[in-house]
């Protein structure tokens, strides 16, 4: 990238190593702190091309979260192509599953029990954005 | 889905409507943070880019800081942009600064700050789109053009 003024406005996304041996590709990132906009976000986005239990354990944050989770058909992005589960819950008794199979985004907010979220099927990669509002990610 | 009450936590993530580019075929995804989704006044739109073409023209500002995202549509290789993106950035609206984007790239265009001519120079491969993301913190998105 050429040595212009407003260079700083202009990141390569940086790329991070999986957390999840299942997600075999580099992961693009994005963090929002005092040198790129100090909006205290974090992103990420991943592919999955195999069916896989994401995470297990119900936890819940003190931040807010948000999950997308879209296909890859480039005719078609809402063809999620495939299958998800993820589990909500208020109080951390009372489980509730979701049967997810079309491009949605789900809003996890502050005290909100989450997980396990599954991947059950999957015909073509889906596409995965987690965007959280927190300078760190901590689960309770 | 199950009939549940934490259903509110969920939304179908295509867009109410077309989008303004006719040369984007594909439908359009947009999340939404309003008061029914969390009230953090943000939104993020969320096109496959299939084909070369200038997306928008106009050097403009807006008064809310706004995020743009190129990625790769192979699922294999994310990072590997797939194409060749030119954006535009001014300080002023006089000096215009164009940057050639061939790797995944975000871009952060503070409040104030002049952006465009946007334009897809080259697409490598239909089959894998350019995953072009717009996040922009407001409740309404409002351009300030030139006088």
């Amino acid at each position: 990238m050429a040595a212009l003024k407003t260079a700083k406005y202009v990141r390569e996304t940086p790329a991070r190593k999986p957390n999840h041996k299942e997600v075999t590709t580099m992961v693009p990132t994005l963090t929002s702190d005092e040198t790129f906009g100090n909006l205290g976000f974090h992103m990420y986005w991943q592919t999955i091309k195999v069916p896989f239990t994401m995470a297990a354990e119900p936890h819940r944050h003190d931040f807010p979260q948000y999950l997308t989770f879209s296909g890859t058909n480039p005719d078609d992005l809402v063809d999620l192509g495939g299958i998800i589960e993820i589990t909500l819950s208020e109080d951390g008794k009372n489980m509730e599953k979701h049967i997810i199979t079309r491009a949605t985004t789900v809003y996890i907010p502050p005290g909100l029990f989450h997980n396990p979220l599954v991947f059950k099927k999957v015909t073509r990669p889906i596409l995965m954005m987690d965007l959280y509002f927190s300078d760190k990610y901590e689960r309770k | 889905m199950a009939k549940s009450e934490l259903e509110k936590y969920f939304k179908k993530t295509a867009a109410p409507k077309k989008g303004h580019h006719p040369e984007v075929t594909a439908p359009n995804l947009m999340l939404t943070s309003d008061k029914d989704f969390g009230d953090l006044k943000f939104s993020i739109g969320c096109q496959a880019i299939t084909k070369p073409f200038e997306m928008v023209a106009e050097n403009h500002t807006h008064d809310f800081d706004q995020f743009l995202f190129f990625t790769g549509g192979d699922g294999n290789n994310m990072p590997d942009l797939g194409g060749v993106v030119e954006l535009t950035l001014s300080k002023d609206g006089k000096k215009l600064e164009k940057f050639t984007i061939t790797e995944a790239t975000c871009v952060f265009i503070p409040a104030g700050l002049y952006h465009c001519p946007l334009n897809f120079k080259k697409i490598n491969d239909p089959k894998k789109p350019i995953i072009f993301q717009n996040l922009f913190f407001t409740a309404k998105y409002e351009r300030n053009t030139k006088k």
